[in-house]
């Protein structure tokens, strides 16, 4: 029979006597009566009642104390605030701008490890990728072979289902009725798909859809497109130009923007099998990606091992090595050589790189924010002891200075999110994202801000109101300043050191990103990359190349038109190849372009030595160009007139065309074969400089005449090529603006501390100033320390940040070098910067008449 | 002249009456049967102490037992200065009284 438990435990924290033990045990006492007379019931009401009615009266008395000495603490920061209201306006704005920079960059983090997650068997789903390993280059890609499905569900248990995935078929003709569309993002994939991923159906289900090779499934906003507001279920659509007759057996809801697998339609895998001409059933053809769900319990690198050793079993002769790559990788941390289907692919360095930025930004302004606290201590030295005087308790202090810098953090928190509700739109246009401001409200965000805030009010108060509060009544009430005052300079100079430090890293990197795209953008590639339009060839374009051809030469302007593949774009490995004296064991890979007598000459390249393919010459389809690269590859001695076989085809080499750089220069130059087609899928124009928009418009005319009722779209080569460094470009635009809020808050953050020493410093200036020291001795003298610190930030941010910034342009095969200008050119700018801030302040106080710094000697 | 409030005054007459049982729950006892109403042990820890403090009343610990939950009783007893305080009450009281008209409250 005991006492109410956590009545009992309220009851020993409300008697704040020493005698605890007797008073509960007297209340216990009286409990165990009341028990025996009244019974449990009354007992236990009685024992709540007293504790409560205890409760009420210690809660009053002590809330009514804390609340009015809390309105006073208000009041005198408002006060302060309002009275320093420079010191105030940096402060805030410096801590707001650090914060909005913090939750920009949260916004964007969450935004990018969120992909896929929305799919319940987000942790069991794997992409099959390949590698294909020869003597000359390791290449990897995120297809599989045609055959891994089924082979691979067959078996393997633990896999429980399997699905092939091709997206990007463009511009395709539909016809719905009367009605013709163009559609982008068509994408074939197996019946097993809906099995795996969950995406989710309005009409129709995952069982049924797909079933059949003329069953389809759309999303929502194709299903408005086509039909309006009419049920699209069991409708028929005509597909492409010879109008395959396709059923609607399902409509999707939208697909979610953080998904790496994009699409409006949806075919069933079959159909690929005749727009490819394709044996689905190959193990040597591999052009679609292979999605897998395996068990629960599976073991994935067990099962690494065995699709590995399988593929080996089935085709000793393989070349191609296959291995899983987990869903929650393909987004950030995939790093093939060809990454098909991946919709916004991201960078896990990125994230890292973002982080770290963010934490560093912070990191400055809550330094400013103690600095600038701690710079303005000199002013409140006399309030200190003043309280000190009247009773107030070290304690009481601290929860005073507490409070002042918890309301700055709560101004700032509140004006960082006016300021990232205006920045959304820019930093969404430089980073490529459509972010929401609303996604603050997700709960994650929600507790990550308001931790960070009380993070930073804490660490950011923690120190000055330490330190305000440790000050001796007598002494600075008598007018001496604090003595422990060297131990806070040299903290505050350390914490510039590193704010400069990390603004010159910043700098230097914007610097270095900048020469580099810079020098990629304008490097001779070894071909003519500007004023060449790149057209699809469909309909009426395909049937007659020779034709379009000559009708196109007769635009005035076009110079040359040549049909080939897009020779910036994906090109198609091989090792099916042989030449004289090749090691049978020996695998070299050569990627294959192909093109006609016109190629050389459209694209500008040049050739080494022998001939290119020629309009007059009839044999020349098995005949083959090698680059400089290539020849290198295969080690051949004057390679021209000597046989070479690709495929099934013998032939000879005729030439050998000088290295050019089809790809990025993250890469180096390829090995290719060229080899000789006079219809392909691209058409390539190029056109003189003059009048482009006029070529264009006769361009677009002779279009009409052969593809009538469709688009009219075209690519310019230099576009593709310049895209390649896009992901640099937006990393630099982005570093730009943090590399430029960075130098600003560590200014603020000098400013406050130069005018923190010359408060310090005013009557040793008045002194000198009295015995004759001019303006720009004193001028001098408090700029030198000042000098002397960013000298150090200087001397230890250099290194590091050419270690970065040199492992960065390691990602490039070929690059700028780090110069001495750069290095010179960020110190001096630097220099410069912080000069002219610290000197503002210095001619403030060199320019101050010694009588008011004097007058109280 | 030792000035006592009611509540002391009825807490310290409480304690002398006890005797050698004066701790706290009695005490609450005897002066709620006295006055006739409800005192929290708030209203009697209160007086208690500070007759204590005021050196009216001596104070030591006595043995736990188990229907307190363990915890030992605090016992108060009358010092000499407190027995003085109650009779000067007594002596002011009754010369207060004295030769005062005889009323009826009905």
């Amino acid at each position: 029979m005991n006492t109410p438990k956590i009545a009992g435990i309220l009851l020993r924290l409300l008697i704040q006597r020493e005698d605890k033990s007797p008073l509960s045990g007297d209340m216990e006492e009286v409990y165990h009566d009341l028990q025996h007379r009244n019974g449990k019931f009354q007992a236990w009401i009685w024992f709540w009642g007293q504790v409560l009615v205890s409760l009420r009266t210690v809660i009053w008395y002590s809330a009514l104390r804390s609340i009015s000495m809390f309105r006073n603490y208000l009041k005198i920061a408002f006060r302060n605030a309002r009275k320093q209201g420079l010191f105030t306006a940096i402060n805030v704005s410096g801590l707001s701008a650090g914060l909005a920079c913090c939750i920009l960059i949260l916004l964007w983090l969450q935004d990018e490890i969120g992909y896929d997650r929305f799919h319940k068997n987000f942790k069991n789903i794997y992409r099959v990728i390949q590698e294909n390993r020869s003597s000359n280059e390791s290449i990897t890609m995120s297809t599989a072979p045609f055959a891994s499905v089924p082979s691979f569900h067959e078996d393997f248990h633990e896999i429980l289902y399997s699905t092939r995935f091709r997206g990007g078929f463009s511009n395709w003709r539909i016809n719905y009725g009367e009605k013709t569309f163009y559609n982008d993002n068509l994408c074939v994939a197996d019946p097993e798909f809906f099995k795996i991923f969950s995406f989710d159906f309005i009409k129709g289900n995952g069982e049924g859809a797909l079933k059949s090779k003329n069953s389809i499934v759309i999303t929502a906003e194709t299903a408005e497109k086509y039909f309006g507001n009419d049920d699209p279920l069991g409708k028929i659509l005509l597909i492409g130009d010879d109008e395959q007759p396709m059923e609607i057996s399902g409509v999707l809801e939208n697909i979610p923007a953080r998904s790496h697998l994009q699409f409006d339609i949806i075919f069933n895998i079959a159909n690929a099998a005749d727009w490819w001409r394709a044996d689905l059933a190959s193990w040597k053809d591999s052009r679609t990606s292979v999605y897998i769900l395996t068990d629960e319990n599976a073991d994935p690198s067990g099962l690494d091992k065995k699709i590995e050793n399988f593929v080996k079993d089935h085709d000793p002769q393989t070349y191609y090595y296959l291995s899983l790559q987990p869903l929650s990788d393909i987004h950030l941390r995939s790093v093939l050589t060809w990454d098909f289907d991946n919709y916004m692919k991201g960078n896990i360095r990125y994230i890292y790189l973002f982080s770290t930025i963010a934490i560093g930004v912070l990191l400055i302004a809550g330094i400013n924010f103690m600095n600038l606290s701690t710079a303005r201590s000199a002013k409140r030295a006399k309030e200190v002891g003043m309280r000190k005087v009247h009773g107030a308790y070290k304690i009481d202090l601290v929860k005073q200075f507490f409070v002042e810098s918890s309301l700055l953090s709560v101004i700032s928190l509140i004006l960082s999110f006016f300021l990232v509700f205006t920045a959304l739109p820019v930093f969404n246009g430089l980073s490529g994202k459509t972010l929401n401001f609303s996604a603050i409200a997700e709960p994650g965000i929600l507790i990550s801000l308001l931790s960070l805030m009380v993070i930073t009010g804490l660490i950011s108060g923690i120190y000055p109101s330490l330190y305000l509060s440790s000050f001796q009544p007598v002494n600075v009430l008598k007018g001496i300043t604090p003595g422990n005052i060297r131990f806070g300079a040299n903290l505050r100079k350390t914490l510039v050191v590193l704010q400069f430090g990390l603004s010159i890293i910043l700098i230097f990197a914007t610097g270095v990103i900048y020469s580099q795209l810079n020098f990629v953008i304008n490097k001779p590639l070894g071909f003519d990359k500007k004023n060449i339009l790149s057209l699809d060839s469909i309909g009426g374009f395909r049937n007659d190349p020779e034709t379009v051809k000559q009708e196109l030469l007769n635009v005035p302007g076009v110079r040359k038109v040549s049909w080939s593949i897009i020779p910036n774009g994906y090109i198609e490995p091989t090792t099916d190849i042989s030449w004289e004296g090749k090691d049978p064991e020996e695998k070299v890979i050569m990627y294959r372009c192909i093109g006609d007598y016109d190629y050389l000459e459209t694209f500008g390249l040049k050739m080494a030595e022998g001939r290119f393919f020629s309009k007059d010459i009839l044999s020349e389809r098995t005949n083959y160009i090698l680059n400089e690269s290539a020849v290198k590859a295969i080690g051949m001695k004057s390679p021209v007139g000597k046989p070479f076989t690709f495929r099934d085809s013998e032939g000879i080499i005729i030439g050998v065309v000088k290295d050019f750089h089809q790809g990025s220069l993250h890469s180096k130059i390829k090995p290719i074969l060229m080899t000789y087609s006079e219809r392909f899928f691209s058409v390539h124009i190029k056109i003189s400089r003059e009048n482009s928009s006029v070529i264009l418009e006769n361009i677009e005319e002779i279009w009409e005449k052969f593809v009538p009722g469709r688009p009219f779209k075209y690519r310019f080569i230099e576009d593709i090529v310049d895209g390649f460094y896009r992901s640099e470009e937006k990393t630099g635009n982005i570093i730009k603006y943090f590399t430029f809020l960075t130098l600003i808050l560590s200014c603020l953050g000098l400013f406050g501390l130069a005018s923190f020493s010359a408060e310090q410093r005013i009557r040793e200036v008045g002194i000198r100033k009295s015995l004759g020291a001019t303006d720009i001795s004193i001028i001098k003298l408090l700029t030198t320390d000042f000098v002397k610190w960013i000298g150090i930030a200087v001397i230890f941010s250099c290194p590091p940040a050419v270690y970065i910034m040199g492992r960065w342009l390691n990602n490039f095969a070929y690059r700028t070098d780090v110069g001495l200008t750069m290095i010179i050119f960020t110190i001096l700018s630097v220099l410069f910067i912080a000069i002219l801030t610290v000197s503002f302040q210095s001619f403030r106080t060199a320019r101050s008449k010694p009588v008011d710094s004097l007058k109280y000697e | 002249m030792k000035l006592l409030s009611r509540a002391e005054e009825l807490v310290l007459l409480a304690i002398w009456r006890l005797q050698d049982n004066a701790y706290c729950v009695p005490i609450r006892e005897q002066v709620q049967d006295v006055s006739g109403k409800e005192w929290t042990f708030g209203a009697i820890y209160i007086p208690l102490h500070r007759l204590e403090k005021k050196g009216f009343v001596d104070s030591f610990m006595g043995n736990a037992t188990a229907e307190r939950g363990g915890r030992s009783k605090r016992y108060y007893k009358v010092k000499k200065r407190g027995l003085q305080a109650l009779a000067e009450i007594k002596k002011v009281e009754k010369a207060m009284w004295d030769g005062i008209p005889e009323f009826s409250i009905e």
